[in-house]
């Protein structure tokens, strides 16, 4: 494997010229004149508002996203297809919002009398103002516009070669590829990295994968089996953006921006305040190393199964501490306004918050009533005692530094199979549903501990936040893991209805997603308090119908995270207007769920309802 | 229209005015030759020119001595209405004054001369043709033995062996049908009247009750017949596929919503056997199993057009489900087949209004209706009007469950007189109860059936073509 500071710079401008030479050449042998050129494109802008906020005092701008998409595609004979597909996109909400969006932030030091459970929060659409007694705060101007040619602007790139009779087929370039037969959350569909930034998991699958470059080998063995081969040189992790409150650090994703963790000390149940985190992505090289993956296709029981296999890395990360600052003279983690930015490395991070007498000791002392003024372990830096201000100190806060790393192999197996149930025939016109089956076996998928062994008592243990802070070793262990899907397909038609004219089309899926030895895991760092359960569950549930000949459509998803008691529901009515030119779209998305319980609850304060219209050509 | 169809039309234009090579007892050639020096139309004049030539007079004779009749001989053993005659136009002004013509022409197209919902100046009544099918399908059916097929309790067709008629002969059943379920055969052995199709490209626009166009879909549709293939390799059955009769694909090139929605339908001979129909959906880059009992959905939407009908009538024959009732042999007007050279319908530009007259013509049939007997099937009863000489339907009418007329599909084929192939040149599909539309425009790819491979109707493959 190879991080980003790991390969000479040479070796990756190599790989990635072969790579565009074999692109290039590739444009050039098609000689025969283009006789079946076709373009296209969409404009689509968006308006709308988040309700149900955290501060439940707004209710101002809200989702205003618009995307700009250019097509283009050549098929110069039978052999050969070229695509391509451009992008911009971007978020007028950071411009319009004034600020207004509240997101939770740091925990608050100065409610001792919640047990630093209060929060503070923070604006996700304006720069923080460092000024008690709302500091905080982030613009998000970078996500007003996706404009990175590579990595956000080309969606697909890409040429198609096939022989004659159409038996194998190779496809070069930047594209992405569906595997699998889960929608919305994914099993073997892992391929591409995701783009949760604009809309989380509720935006349209294929807008959602991040493509990637690719070679992408199809052979029909037999009639009725196939093998598909994938090479990816560019490893792309999925994107997304905490709200980070950090003075040093301070990132916004908007509404649909992870929130910034609870940070608690897990024996106690205290808040950990003065605490904030510089967050650093650290990832493989690009074009230094490389994703494959094959897939077997073949007909079994009646039906279309797969085998599938790949070797990658993880598209969402670890967290690994790397160190930490100690601001003397801020109490909100800013640098500018501190007379000393103490660096400190990972030994001496980990000494300052699990040393006898420390940071959690400090807390757990809190907890228990025994703290005296003079045990805040700053002190001997200068710092304020919390405790006793009046004996005078600076005010003093810690950033801890911390990789997102997503330098951990993914290593999968997996099997899907679909079938029509052509033996059950249910409903007044006797249609079968089609089950889906799809199950993969991950090996050694990288975890955060929940709990890890203190590192200056053996015997005893640090939870919860703190026990992120440790070495990878420490913090970082590996597990199986085995996820399921059952789902089934169905077109409805209602015994009522004599002259019903097109069916309502119903998904519904059961996930399963078992852990080995799942205890004292975080499911999803730096959620620290958020547990991997043994086994996962969620349920989804979609529904399609056209009403109007058509002209309306009611698309419906809803997604139950069973394990931690939290939903998500998108409601879409899309009308079409002008021959279908122009499509007028609301769109509601509602959540629900106890703060930090499990994934969708992440955006239990992101309520949204938008309209937009999309213009296509 | 593509640059190779228009060289063609042109070239027959001008071969239209060069010397007849007519021959005695070819009066139908005749008759167009004539009709189309009447109407001095050069659509008329470029039809009378593309089957006036010694291969259409050569196969016709054959069929002709095949069958013992042809359209013209049967049509001379009726008594006719002295104005049902080629260079005749009925119009709204004339139409009272015709007593005879619901016996004749279909209380859809009628409607048509005073309707505002997708009205006709009038419809010409052309010269009757007579169509026939490819020779491979000819010496096929000649090659048959004395009652060759039979029908079993499931509705299959099954040749003397008991294996699938479909699968074992290449030859048409019944060619003088006896009774509903006979006809329905012979019309399910049409097939799409070759052994290969190739859309390149069919247009579906979705039109509403002010004749306005809603949406359109641009696509490419191919169909292979699986089994029995007499002109076009593979001959015989096609390795891979076996137990399958036919199949058909679907891929959208437009809207750019949906382009690259690909959808493959493999229909296998048992009865028992649904349909294998899988889905590629652009908005997952996913591959989708459908089930294939669900062929009552319109294949997209605000279509009039449902998987149940790509060409016309696909909805699987079992006869525990549905009755066929042969009802009676019937004089029509329908829309001749010569959307080799010409569109009869003239379907306006703004794809979804019918921009002047239409031509028709006089066909004998067999009119026949497909009853539902488990009360479930989105029609009660649909009637079928299958032509004699081309055993392909020339006129469908579809009942509600109220037992009102729902829809109704009247089209033009594409038939290549030299070969007898068929293909496609438009179609009307429409919602006599809700006054919408579906009108559909096809430029059938002649000359790429050639390049057609197996590989189109496996999914994989097809996603990635557009």
């Amino acid at each position: 494997m190879n991080t980003i500071n790991s390969k000479l710079y040479i070796n990756t401008i190599n790989r990635k010229n072969i790579f565009f030479f074999i692109m290039m050449m590739s444009l050039c042998i098609p000689t025969t004149y283009a006789d079946d050129f076709w373009y296209g494109g969409r404009l689509k802008v968006g308006t709308g508002t988040y309700f149900d906020r955290l501060d439940d005092s707004s209710n101002g701008a809200g989702p205003s996203q618009f995307i700009l998409e250019l097509q283009a595609e050549w098929s110069p004979n039978d052999n050969v297809s070229v695509i391509g597909d451009i992008w911009l996109r971007g978020d007028r909400f950071y411009d319009l919002d004034d600020g207004e969006f509240r997101a939770p932030a740091l925990q608050n030091f100065t409610s001792p009398q919640s047990a630093f459970l209060d929060r503070f929060n923070m604006s996700t659409s304006s720069n923080g103002t460092y000024l008690m007694p709302d500091p905080f705060g982030a613009s998000g101007k970078e996500n007003e516009l996706l404009d990175d040619f590579d990595d956000e602007l080309l969606r697909e790139l890409s040429i198609r070669f096939t022989n004659d009779d159409g038996t194998a087929s190779v496809k070069i370039g930047k594209f992405q590829r569906g595997w699998g037969q889960a929608d919305g959350i994914r099993i073997l569909d892992i391929l591409n990295a995701q783009d949760l930034r604009q809309r989380t998991l509720l935006a349209d699958t294929d807008e959602i994968r991040i493509p990637a470059w690719t070679i992408a080998f199809n052979a029909d063995i037999s009639n009725n089996v196939s093998l598909e081969l994938i090479y990816i040189p560019e490893v792309r992790h999925s994107e997304f953006i905490i709200n980070n409150p950090t003075p040093n650090d301070q990132t916004s994703g908007g509404a649909f921006g992870f929130p910034f963790p609870r940070l608690i000390e897990g024996q106690s149940g205290f808040g950990m305040p003065l605490l904030g985190a510089r967050l650093n992505k650290k990832k493989v090289k690009d074009w230094d190393n490389e994703e494959v993956a094959l897939r077997l296709k073949f007909n079994a029981f009646g039906g279309e199964a797969t085998l599938n296999a790949f070797h990658g890395y993880q598209d969402l990360p670890v967290v690994v501490l790397t160190g930490a600052t100690l601001h003397v003279g801020s109490f909100i983690n800013d640098p500018s306004a501190s007379v000393a930015n103490v660096p400190l490395d990972v030994p001496t991070t980990i000494g300052a918050i699990h040393a006898p007498g420390q940071y959690v000791d400090f807390i757990q002392s809190l907890a228990g009533g025994t703290a005296a003024p003079g045990d805040f372990p700053l002190i001997p830096f200068g710092c304020m005692d919390i405790l006793n201000p009046g004996a005078g100190g600076f005010p003093c806060s810690v950033t801890a530094d911390f990789d997102l790393d997503f330098t951990e192999r993914q290593k999968t197996i997996g099997f899907s199979f679909t079938r029509d149930m052509s033996e059950l025939k249910l409903g007044p016109k006797n249609v079968s549903p089609v089950i889906r089956l799809e199950v993969a076996h991950e090996f050694d998928k990288a975890f955060n501990r929940q709990v890890i062994n203190d590192p200056f008592l053996p015997g005893q243990l640090a939870k919860g936040t703190p026990a992120l802070i440790g070495t990878k070793a420490d913090s970082v262990t590996h597990r199986d893991q085995i996820s399921t899907l059952l789902g089934f397909d169905y077109n409805l038609w209602l015994s009522g209805w004599k002259n019903q004219r097109s069916s309502i089309f119903i998904t519904s899926q059961f996930f399963n997603i078992h852990t080995k030895d799942h205890e004292n895991l975080m499911f999803q760092a730096p959620y620290a308090l958020l547990e991997v359960e043994e086994n996962q569950q969620y349920f989804t549930q979609t529904y399609t119908f056209g009403l109007r000949n058509d002209n309306v459509i009611l698309d419906g998803l809803a997604v139950w995270d069973l394990s931690n008691d939290s939903f998500a529901y998108r409601q879409r009515v899309s009308f079409s207007a002008m021959g279908n030119k122009l499509i007028p779209r609301i769109e509601v998305g509602i959540f629900d769920g106890d703060e930090e319980a499990g994934l969708l609850a992440l955006y239990r304060q992101s309520d949204y309802v938008e309209f937009s219209l999309t213009y296509q050509f | 229209m593509k640059i190779n169809k228009l060289k063609t039309f042109l070239t027959i234009v001008v071969l239209s005015f060069m010397p007849s090579t007519a021959e005695a007892g070819d009066e139908w050639i005749d008759n167009w030759k004539s009709f189309a020096a009447e109407t001095g139309l050069p659509e008329h004049g470029a039809w009378a020119a593309a089957i006036d030539n010694a291969e259409v007079r050569a196969l016709a004779k054959d069929w002709e001595d095949f069958r013992g009749y042809t359209a013209s001989s049967l049509l001379s053993k009726e008594t006719l209405p002295a104005e049902l005659k080629p260079g005749f136009i009925i119009t709204k002004d004339n139409i009272d004054s015709l007593p005879w013509i619901k016996d004749y022409l279909p209380q859809y197209w009628i409607d048509r001369l005073t309707s505002d919902w997708t009205p006709i100046k009038g419809i010409r009544i052309v010269p009757t043709t007579h169509y026939f099918m490819q020779r491979g399908r000819l010496d096929a059916t000649k090659k048959l033995g004395p009652n060759p097929f039979v029908i079993n309790e499931k509705g299959e067709l099954r040749d003397q062996n008991g294996e699938h008629g479909f699968i074992s002969e290449a030859g048409l059943p019944f060619i003088n049908p006896q009774n509903g379920e006979e006809l329905n055969w012979l019309f399910n052995a049409h097939g799409v009247g070759t052994d290969d199709l190739y859309f390149d490209t069919i247009d579906m626009a979705a039109c509403n009750s002010a004749n306005n166009l809603e949406r359109k879909y641009k696509a490419n549709i191919f169909w292979r017949r699986m089994a029995g293939r007499v002109s076009a390799p593979p001959l015989g059955n096609v390795k891979g596929f076996e137990g399958i009769t036919e199949a058909g694909a679907l891929l959208i090139l437009s809207p750019r919503d949906v382009r690259g929605l690909a959808g493959v339908r493999l229909r296998y001979a048992d009865a028992d056997l649904d349909d294998n129909f899988k889905l590629f959906i652009p908005s997952l880059r996913r591959t989708r199993s459908l089930t294939g009992t669900n062929g009552q959905d319109p294949i997209a939407p605000g279509l009039e057009l449902t998987w149940d009908e790509w060409r016309s009538n696909w909805f699987k024959t079992d006869r525990r489900n549905f009755k066929y009732t042969l009802l009676k042999e019937d004089i029509i007007l329908a829309l001749p087949e010569v959307g080799n050279v010409y569109d009869p319908l003239r379907i306006a530009n703004d794809a979804c209004n019918l921009s002047g007259i239409i031509d028709m013509e006089v066909r004998p049939t067999w009119l026949y209706e497909i009853t539902d007997l488990t009360q479930t099937y989105q029609y009660s009863v649909k009637r079928v009007h299958v032509d004699k000489e081309t055993y392909y339907s020339q006129f469908l009418e579809m009942v509600d469950r109220n037992g009102e007329t729902w829809r109704i599909w009247d089209d033009t084929r594409d038939w290549e007189p030299t070969t007898g192939r068929f293909m496609w040149r438009s179609a009307v599909i429409a919602n006599v109860r809700d006054e919408r539309a579906t009108v559909i425009t096809v430029d059938s790819a002649w000359d790429k059936l050639d390049s057609m491979t197996n590989s189109i109707f496996n999914i994989d493959q097809l996603r990635d073509r557009r």
